[in-house]
């Protein structure tokens, strides 16, 4: 009945995990194994650039050679620009030097290796996945290497790895770690073990997965996130024990910071702190609800995961029938004065702990708080839902941990509900992927059009023999007027909203809120000048200025698409966060009911209260309420005081001849 | 001795028959039948019930005190209100939540309707980009760079983007603080006229709840074979989070000012 009722723990310390992990956990319930899928190979585009290389060489203008020194600067001014944050200037600093012809003359030398490393980190940084993957690929597959130290195969093998992991793709990266040789050093070897686990675990192949994770080694500073991992599916399996043992050697509350394995992250004090919580899940799923509760303990006070410990220990408090150790883990929640993701569900296990102790006026009073409470809340994530600002405002402060008040003050409905919603709504780790796409394409998008704009004078400069540019910026600053109009649609919108608030007819809202919503359909429609974009197609040759040509073509091409990928991610964006606050909605609906049910219950135990009383008095016992009536005090008058007898003799009385005392 | 027999049972059926008949008239019912129970309708339904049904050992088992039924005179009881009880008298929680209340398998991105591979399209806009970055080095000798500097003792920077002719050349991370100057972007440009913009979001540390936003757009000229040195201040007296919760009165204060100077390209 208990796994009816509840969700595996499997998969509730998976959903837990996504943010320790470094990303988003393999999918529950297992799907079934799929078959394998061999990713297409990354391209780099580089003949472009090439193409461009020989060009300039032909009209003397460019790098003519490239020598050590000149590879060795380049490699130090592109440290500086990564370290600076400029991964767009790195990316181009660098493409440059490794498509000129004579770099082949360095690819096996450690600062050609250095150069295509560099080059991949920067385009990894800026999101440019793909290319960074070729590149990286490029220098794992060069025949030296994996000679001498191999620092920057080994530092490719990590890049990829975090790729991988960033874009949730482990099949991609499982292909791209194949160049790495099974005489690689350890700490690379587990590398490519996670990242086999994860793409086995993806594809459903959970024996595939064991044996991936369980060869990696301390050494790895993945050792904590597959041996959690491992954990998960045995304990998925049935085989709780198993994955007991492999939670404990994370978990170990001896193991400190000066103890942790040398390779590990910082995500390993999170992992860690996952792996305490599975420890405790397992142990209530087994009723062994003392172990759960030492378990739940080893949380620390810092650590983010505290209030669901102390909610799961709570929970398994009042499964035991512990209602005094509930009732004082709930007071240590409510400590914590933040807004949480439990405080919902906290406040209403409190009341049917009090409902438990039959305490039934506390249990009652309770749960009309929160009825007070989460009714405005639950119908304004309703609203929310609605208003694509706000909802935007609440996901990303929920995202974020930051206040959503903050992020968007124009909300009428209150700033201390969007914090409360932002608190509550549990976002989908796919919302984040499509949000991080979506960030990337608009900062690709804006940068194409600069280069756009370039490209036009440089061909203009090929045209006039280097003259100067032309007064090109009377056009309308477009991102200006975009903002401008978002803006005055929010206005519209908290306009209509405050109208609702203040019970307006629906009648009269309803079809404003329909030419709102097709204003905002009309804003987010591709500007004409890009819509339109250069006509023909790109001409064909190799000279300077049928290059740029055909990269103006293509960049009006890609523009194009661009504005088509951004408005299908914005889409996908607003339904995910609407998918988000729905199941919100699910969850405050759910447990308004349950309050309502406790408070039906409340009253049916106040009435079996006070039909053991009747029983009793029947039965010649006086209740607790009677026996007071005999005190004195109760039929005072306001004007009179009552000095109750209390014996003979005071210590200070005088008594006949006696002296005082 | 039978045809005794046979007048007895049919004396006896004629009794019980008229017993049953003139009971069903005494209990004849009042009203038609019930109206049914109202379906609820959404999520949200106020039926304290909802969509939620016992599981049978719950419903089954006795409940504690609170969930005791009355006695016959206490009127009709809406539902059986009932605590769950596990086996082996294990309460179990009552907040266990459905499974639609938890989020959609994490896995790879939703592939595109339109399809449009993002990964491939982004790798085809960043190589573009950097290559006609890298060409526009060798053509032009003209310079630009642009450098920034943030001052004010009680600002966060919230989106700090430089962009040059409405194209984003630096997006910075979260955190930036560039107490001294730092130069963000430097770059060959066609000489001639450039727009210069900065957006800026900016938020007081004492309360987040205190926010400007601003967009600055600066018009420059690049002269031929010359680096123009853009430098972009921004200073911030704002006083609205540290006063204006406590004084009622408070102020906004933030300005970007610019300064450009340019040099002769060393060639």
């Amino acid at each position: 009945m208990r796994g009816v009722l509840r969700p595996s723990i499997a998969s509730v310390c998976l959903l837990a995990s996504g943010v320790a992990l470094g990303q988003p956990g393999p999918s529950r319930p297992t799907p079934p194994p799929a078959a394998p899928v061999t990713p297409a190979d990354p391209v780099t585009h580089g003949e472009a650039m090439r193409a461009y290389h020989v060009a300039l060489n032909q009209r003397r203008l460019g790098w003519q050679e490239l020598k050590l020194d000149e590879l060795r600067a380049r490699l130090a001014e592109g440290e500086l620009l990564l370290r600076d944050g400029r991964t767009d200037e790195a990316a181009s600093r660098m493409l440059e030097v490794v498509e000129h012809p004579r770099f082949d003359l360095f690819v096996d030398t450690d600062d050609g290796r250095a150069a295509l490393f560099l080059l991949g980190d920067a385009l990894g940084r800026a999101g440019a996945y793909e290319l960074a993957r070729a590149y990286l690929r490029g220098l794992l597959g060069s025949r030296t290497a994996w000679s001498g130290n191999a620092t920057y195969a080994r530092r490719s093998v990590r890049r990829l790895v975090e790729i991988a992991s960033e874009t949730n793709d482990f099949a991609a990266g499982q292909a791209d770690l194949r160049a790495v040789p099974a005489s690689a050093p350890e700490e690379t070897r587990g590398e490519v073990a996670y990242i086999t686990g994860r793409a086995r675990e993806a594809l459903g192949d959970a024996e595939g997965a064991l044996a991936a994770y369980a060869t990696v080694t301390q050494a790895s500073r993945f050792w904590a996130q597959a041996t959690y991992l491992q954990g998960l599916i045995l304990v998925e399996k049935g085989r709780y024990h198993e994955g007991e043992n492999l939670f404990c050697k994370i978990a170990d509350p001896h193991r400190q910071a000066n103890t942790t394995p040398v390779f590990a992250d910082e995500r390993y004090f999170a992992v860690r702190d996952l792996a305490r919580l599975a420890l405790g899940r397992v142990a209530h799923e087994e009723r062994r609800f003392d172990d759960a509760r030492y378990y739940y303990y080893l949380v620390p006070e810092d650590s983010d995961r505290l209030a669901e410990a102390l909610y799961e220990a709570a929970t398994s408090r009042y499964e035991k029938k512990d209602y005094e150790g509930a009732s004082e883990l709930l007071a240590e929640l409510a400590r914590i004065h933040n807004h949480h993701r439990y405080e919902d569900e906290a406040w209403v296990l409190g009341a049917y702990v009090d409902l438990a102790r039959c305490k039934f006026d506390d249990a009652d009073r309770k749960l009309r708080e929160f009825l007070s409470r989460y009714e405005p809340i639950r119908d304004a994530a309703r609203r929310v839902a609605g208003d694509e600002r706000a909802m935007t405002a609440v996901l990303t402060a929920a995202r974020s941990g930051t206040d959503a008040a903050a992020t968007d003050e124009s909300y009428a409905g209150g700033a201390d509900t969007l914090r409360a919603i932002a608190a509550l709504v549990r976002v989908d780790p796919a919302y984040e992927g499509v949000r991080r796409r979506r960030a990337i394409l608009d900062h690709e998008g804006s940068g194409l059009r600069l280069a756009l704009l370039s490209l036009g004078d440089m061909q203009s400069s090929l045209a006039t023999n280097g003259g100067v540019r032309p007064g090109v910026l009377e056009h309308r600053d477009l991102g200006e007027t975009r903002d401008t109009v978002k803006e005055a649609l929010g206005g519209v919108r908290l306009q209509i909203d405050q109208l609702e608030q203040a019970h307006a007819a629906t009648d009269k809202l309803a079809p404003l809120r329909e030419e709102l919503a097709h204003l905002e359909e009309r804003a987010t429609e591709p500007a004409p000048e890009t819509a339109g974009g250069t006509a023909g197609g790109a001409p064909v040759g190799v000279d300077l200025k049928d290059l740029l040509g055909g990269d103006s073509a293509r960049a009006s091409a890609l523009l194009r698409t661009v504005d088509v990928a951004g408005r299908e991610l914005g889409k996908t964006e607003a339904q995910l966060a609407k998918d988000a606050l729905r199941r919100l909605d699910l969850r405050l609906s759910r447990l308004l009911r349950r309050a309502r049910l406790g408070r039906i219950e409340s009253v049916l135990g106040r009435k079996r209260a006070l039909e053991v009383e009747i029983e009793a008095i029947n039965d010649g016992i006086l209740p607790a309420s009677a026996l007071d009536s005999l005190d004195a005090a109760r039929y005072l008058e306001d004007s009179e005081e009552y000095w109750p007898f209390e014996g003979d003799d005071w210590a200070d009385e005088f008594v006949g001849s006696e002296a005082p005392k | 001795m039978q045809g005794q027999r046979q007048r007895m049972a049919a004396g006896l059926s004629i009794l019980l028959a008229t017993v049953a008949v003139t009971s069903a008239l005494a209990q004849q019912r009042a009203r038609g039948r019930p109206r049914p129970k109202p379906a609820s309708t959404d999520a949200g339904s106020d039926n304290p019930y909802g969509d939620e049904t016992l599981p049978p050992a719950a419903a089954a088992s006795a409940g504690p005190v609170p969930a005791t039924a009355s006695g016959a005179d206490a009127g009709p009881v809406p539902a059986p209100a009932r605590t769950d009880v596990g086996d082996g008298g294990v309460r179990v929680s009552p907040l266990n939540p459905a499974a639609s209340e938890m989020p959609g398998p994490p896995g790879v991105l939703v592939p595109s309707a339109a399809g449009v591979d993002y990964d491939h399209l982004i790798g085809e806009v960043a190589a573009l980009r950097a290559r006609v970055a890298a060409v526009a080095d060798n053509l032009f000798v003209s310079r630009i760079s642009i450098a920034v500097r943030a001052e004010g003792d009680h600002t966060k920077i919230g989106r700090f983007v430089v962009s040059l002719d409405d194209g984003a050349v630096f997006n910075a991370p979260a955190g930036f603080q560039p107490a001294d100057e730092m130069t963000v972007y430097e770059h060959s440009v066609a000489p001639g006229k450039h727009a210069v913009t900065l957006d800026l979001d900016r938020k007081d540390t004492r309360d987040e709840g205190f926010r400007t936003s601003q967009r600055s757009r600066f018009i420059v000229d690049v002269p031929k074979d010359e680096r123009l040195l853009v430098t972009l201040r921004v200073g911030d007296d704002s006083s609205m989070g540290g006063e204006f919760p406590a004084d009622r009165s408070g102020k906004y204060d933030l300005r970007v000012r610019m300064k450009a100077s340019a040099v002769a390209v060393k060639r």
